[in-house]
C-alpha cells in the first residue's frame, strides 16, 4: 500500500524544503521525523529561575556535550543518554541535536550568508581538497528564492566572498563605538557589513516551509518515527522503504516508498545510510566530515568611555560581521582559506573575566556594565578523509539502533587560523580605542558550532563521492540526501542558507525526473 | 544605577530580563470552578534544606567563602542570605564525581591553609586574613583556567556562589521590585512525552 510518491526523512531546513518543493509540484509526500511536534502554547512558558529544581544550573551531567543547553531549554535538546555516540577520549566531539518537528531550525542562529566560488571552487584557488560539482552560478537562482522564504534581512555590499542576495531592508541601528570599530577595520582594508539574518519571531521550517507543504494536501507527517534502516529491493537494488520505530512505544513499522529523500541532518543521515549498508560503493560514506571552528569571544573589550555603569545614549549598541578577508587576493604563509567574525557592542562582561571578588568585583562589574565590545571567530575547517564517522556496533541508542563513532580533529591549518584571528581582532580593537579585557585563540571542540557538514559528499566521480551534483546517490537513483552532509567544503559562512538552496535544487531536479519517468 | 548594573551582570539572563514580569502565569481569578488551579509553594520557602555532601568543617569553609566572595550589600542579599552554600551542598552532591572531589579537596585546603597560617579553621578567620589564601583568584583570566586544582576550585566556587546567589528567590525578588520587568524569568521548555 503506497499512497505517497516520496518518503522524506527529517523535517528541518532540508526535509522541510524538500516537502515544500515536491508537494507544490503535485507530488505526494510522507514525512517521518524522530521527534514530536511542538505546541508553542503548551510546550513552553515563562518561569522564574528560582522555581527551577537546580536554580538555573541544570541537572549536573545531563548535557556534557551541549553547552547551549540551560535549565530553561534543556528539554529542547536531544537527550544524550537516549542518543549516545562515541569518540576517542583524546578527541572529543560535541554532537548537538534537536529531535522535534522542525529540527534545529527551532533554535538556529539565523545567520544567512551565501557561499561563493571561493568555496565551490576552492581547489582551483589553492589546490587543496576538491571542488564542488556545482558552482556559484548553479546555486545563485536558488539562493534568490530561499532568501525571501526565510525573510533574510541584510545589506548589499558587493563583496565577492559573500555574494549579495534578495534581502529585506536591514533596520538595525549602530552606535558611536560600532562606528569607531568600522573605521578601524576600514583603515586596514578589513571588510565589514551588517548581519544577514532570517527575521520574524520564529524562522523555522515549522512556520516557513511545512505549512505551505501541508496546504497543498500532498503532505502527511508522521511524528515520533525513529528511522532504523532504509530498505532496498533485492532485484532492482532500488530503495523501497524504511523500517522505523515509534519513539514512545518502540513498536516497529515498515513503510514503502518509491523515492526516499533523507534530510535528517548531516551526521544522522550518514548514520542511517551506514546502518542500512547502502550508497557506499565508493567507500567514502562517512568520510570528509568537517564543521566550522569557533573561537568564542576571541577578544572581549571594554569601551573606555562607557565605563561608569551608565553609557551615554548612542555610544553603545549594534552588531556586525567581517566576512573572510584572508587568502582572497593574497596568500597567507601559515594557512589556507579563511575566517569570519561576528562582533557586537553592548552587554556586560562576565564576572569570570575579572581577577577580583567581593566588593571590589561588584564595583568593577557595575563600572563595566553595558560597556562590552566582543568578537567571535568562525573559521573554515578543511575537509579531510581521516575525519569521519563509522558505526559503533557496541553502542546502541534507546531504540536499539547502532550509534555513531565520530573521529574529528582540528589540524595545524585551523590552529594557525585561530591564532591569526586573535591577533587581528586585538589589533582592530586597539585601533578602535577599546581596552582588551581578555583574548584567546582556543577553539571550541569540534561539533560545538552545530555546523557539522560533509560525510556524504557530492561529486561528479562516483568513486570519490556518495552523491551526484543533484544530491542523488550515485548507487541508488531513487535515494537522495539533501542536508549538510552533501557539502564538499564549508567556508566560514553559516550553512543553513546553502543547505536550503541545495535541498530546493535537488527537489526540483527530483520532481522533473519523476515527471519524465526517469525515477 | 550602579547597583542595578551589578545585578544585571550577576544575573546574566538576557532572555529572562527581556520578559515583562506580568508574563508569568497569574494567580487564579476567573478559572472555571470545575478546573481550579491549586496554588502551591516551594520547599525553600517553608523548610530548611538538609545538608550532607560536605562535613561540618567543609561546610563552614564554604559559608565563609560565600560571605567573602559574594557579600551582602546595603540593598541586596549576599550568598549567606540567599542560602547559596546550602544550595551548593545539594548541587555538588548530585554532580559528577570529579566535581565533588574538586570541592571537597578545595574546602579541605582552605581549612588546612587557615590552620597553617592562623591556627584556626577557614570559617573562623576574617576576610582580611583570607586574602593570601585566596590569592589565586587574582590571577588573570585564561580560557582554559588554571591547572592547579586549588585555583580551579576557587574559580569554580566563585562562579557557582555568584550564580546561586543571583538566581535565588531572595535576590531575584529584590531586583524585581527595583527594575521594571524584573529578572530571572526565562522561557521554560516542558519535557516531551
Amino acid at each position: 500500500m503506497i499512497d505517497h510518491d516520496v518518503l522524506i526523512i527529517g523535517s528541518g531546513a532540508s526535509g522541510g524544503m524538500a516537502a515544500r518543493e515536491l508537494t507544490r509540484r503535485g507530488i505526494k509526500c510522507l514525512m517521518l521525523d524522530a521527534g514530536p511536534p511542538t505546541d508553542f502554547e503548551r510546550d513552553r512558558g515563562p518561569k522564574r529561575v528560582y522555581d527551577l529544581p537546580y536554580r538555573g544550573f541544570g541537572r549536573p551531567g545531563r548535557f556534557p556535550h551541549v553547552t547551549q543547553a540551560s535549565e530553561f531549554n534543556a528539554n529542547l535538546w536531544a537527550d544524550e543518554k537516549q542518543n549516545p555516540y562515541t569518540y576517542d577520549p583524546a578527541s572529543p566531539y560535541y554532537w548537538v541535536r534537536v529531535r522535534r518537528i522542525g529540527g534545529k531550525t527551532l533554535v538556529w542562529g539565523r545567520a544567512s550568508w551565501r557561499l561563493s566560488d571561493f568555496e565551490f571552487k576552492g581547489k582551483d584557488h589553492d589546490g587543496f581538497g576538491d571542488n564542488w560539482p556545482v558552482g556559484y552560478k548553479d546555486l545563485a537562482p536558488y539562493y534568490d528564492r530561499v532568501e525571501p522564504l526565510l525573510r533574510v534581512a541584510g545589506r548589499k555590499e558587493g563583496f565577492p566572498q559573500i555574494p549579495d542576495g534578495v534581502f529585506l531592508e536591514d533596520s538595525s541601528t549602530g552606535s558611536e563605538s560600532l562606528d569607531r570599530f568600522l573605521a578601524a577595520a576600514k583603515s586596514r582594508n578589513v571588510p565589514t557589513t551588517k548581519p544577514r539574518r532570517a527575521t520574524g519571531s520564529l524562522a523555522s521550517s515549522v512556520n516557513l516551509l511545512l505549512p505551505d507543504a501541508l496546504a497543498t494536501g500532498n503532505l502527511r507527517i508522521v511524528s515520533n518515527a525513529v528511522v532504523r534502516e532504509i530498505t532496498t529491493d533485492k532485484n532492482t537494488g532500488l530503495a523501497n522503504g524504511v523500517h522505523f520505530v515509534d519513539r514512545r512505544s518502540k513498536r516497529e513499522f515498515h513503510v514503502q516508498a518509491r523515492v526516499v529523500v533523507v534530510g535528517a541532518s548531516a551526521l544522522e543521515s550518514s548514520r542511517l545510510l551506514l546502518n542500512s549498508g547502502v550508497a557506499n560503493s565508493s567507500g567514502v560514506l562517512g568520510h570528509y566530515l568537517f564543521d566550522q571552528f569557533y573561537v568564542k569571544n576571541v577578544v572581549t573589550c571594554i569601551v573606555p568611555e562607557a565605563r561608569g555603569g551608565q553609557p551615554r545614549r548612542g555610544l553603545m549598541g549594534g552588531s556586525g560581521y567581517i566576512p573572510r578577508f584572508r587568502n582572497l587576493d593574497t596568500r597567507e604563509k601559515n594557512f589556507i582559506r579563511g575566517y569570519a567574525y561576528d562582533f557586537g557592542s553592548g552587554g556586560s562582561p562576565g564576572a569570570s573575566y575579572f581577577p577580583l571578588y567581593g566588593e571590589a568585583l561588584q564595583k568593577e562589574l557595575a563600572a563595566t556594565s553595558g560597556a562590552q565590545f566582543s568578537m567571535t571567530t568562525m573559521g573554515e575547517v578543511l575537509p579531510r578523509y581521516e575525519n569521519h564517522v563509522s558505526i559503533d556496533r557496541n553502542v546502541k541508542d534507546e531504540w536499539g539502533i547502532p550509534a555513531l563513532h565520530i573521529q574529528h580533529k582540528y589540524t595545524d591549518n585551523e590552529f594557525a587560523m585561530a591564532k591569526d584571528s586573535m591577533q587581528m581582532a586585538e589589533e582592530l580593537c586597539h585601533a578602535a580605542g577599546f581596552e582588551v579585557l581578555a583574548k584567546h585563540w582556543e577553539m571550541v571542540p569540534p561539533g560545538e558550532s552545530i555546523h557539522e557538514l560533509g560525510s556524504c559528499r557530492m561529486g561528479d566521480n562516483a568513486k570519490t563521492s556518495v552523491l551526484n551534483r543533484y544530491n542523488q546517490t550515485h548507487d541508488i537513483r531513487n535515494l537522495f540526501v539533501v542536508d549538510g552532509s552533501a557539502f564538499v567544503s564549508g567556508g566560514s559562512q553559516n550553512p543553513t542558507l546553502t543547505i536550503s538552496a541545495l535541498a530546493m535544487r535537488a527537489s526540483e531536479y527530483l520532481a522533473e525526473q519523476m515527471r519524465q519517468g526517469e525515477i | 544605577m550602579k547597583r542595578r548594573a551589578v545585578l544585571r551582570s550577576f544575573l546574566a539572563l538576557p532572555v529572562a530580563a527581556a520578559l515583562p514580569s506580568d508574563a508569568l502565569p497569574q494567580e487564579v481569578k476567573a478559572s472555571p470552578p470545575d478546573t481550579p488551579k491549586i496554588l502551591t509553594t516551594d520547599s525553600d520557602s517553608v523548610a530548611v534544606p538538609t545538608v550532607g555532601t560536605f562535613d561540618s568543617a567543609q561546610f563552614s569553609a564554604l559559608r565563609k567563602l560565600g560571605e567573602i566572595l559574594m557579600p551582602a550589600a546595603l540593598d541586596t542579599p549576599g550568598a549567606l542570605e540567599t542560602g547559596a552554600p546550602e544550595f551548593l551542598d545539594f548541587l555538588i552532591g548530585v554532580s559528577p564525581p570529579g566535581r565533588v572531589t574538586l570541592y571537597k579537596t578545595g574546602l579541605d585546603r582552605l581549612n588546612a591553609e587557615a590552620h597553617s597560617r592562623y591556627n584556626r579553621s577557614f570559617g573562623e578567620i576574617t576576610a582580611a586574613e583570607a586574602e593570601p589564601i585566596l590569592a589565586p583568584l587574582h590571577a588573570p583570566w585564561s580560557y582554559r583556567g588554571p591547572v592547579d586544582p586549588f585555583a580551579k576550585f576557587l574559580l569554580a566556587a566563585k562562579s557557582d556562589l555568584l550564580t546561586a546567589t543571583a538566581n535565588s528567590r531572595e535576590y531575584v525578588t529584590v531586583v524585581s521590585q527595583r527594575r521594571r520587568g524584573g529578572g530571572g524569568v526565562g522561557q521554560y521548555w516542558y519535557p516531551i512525552e
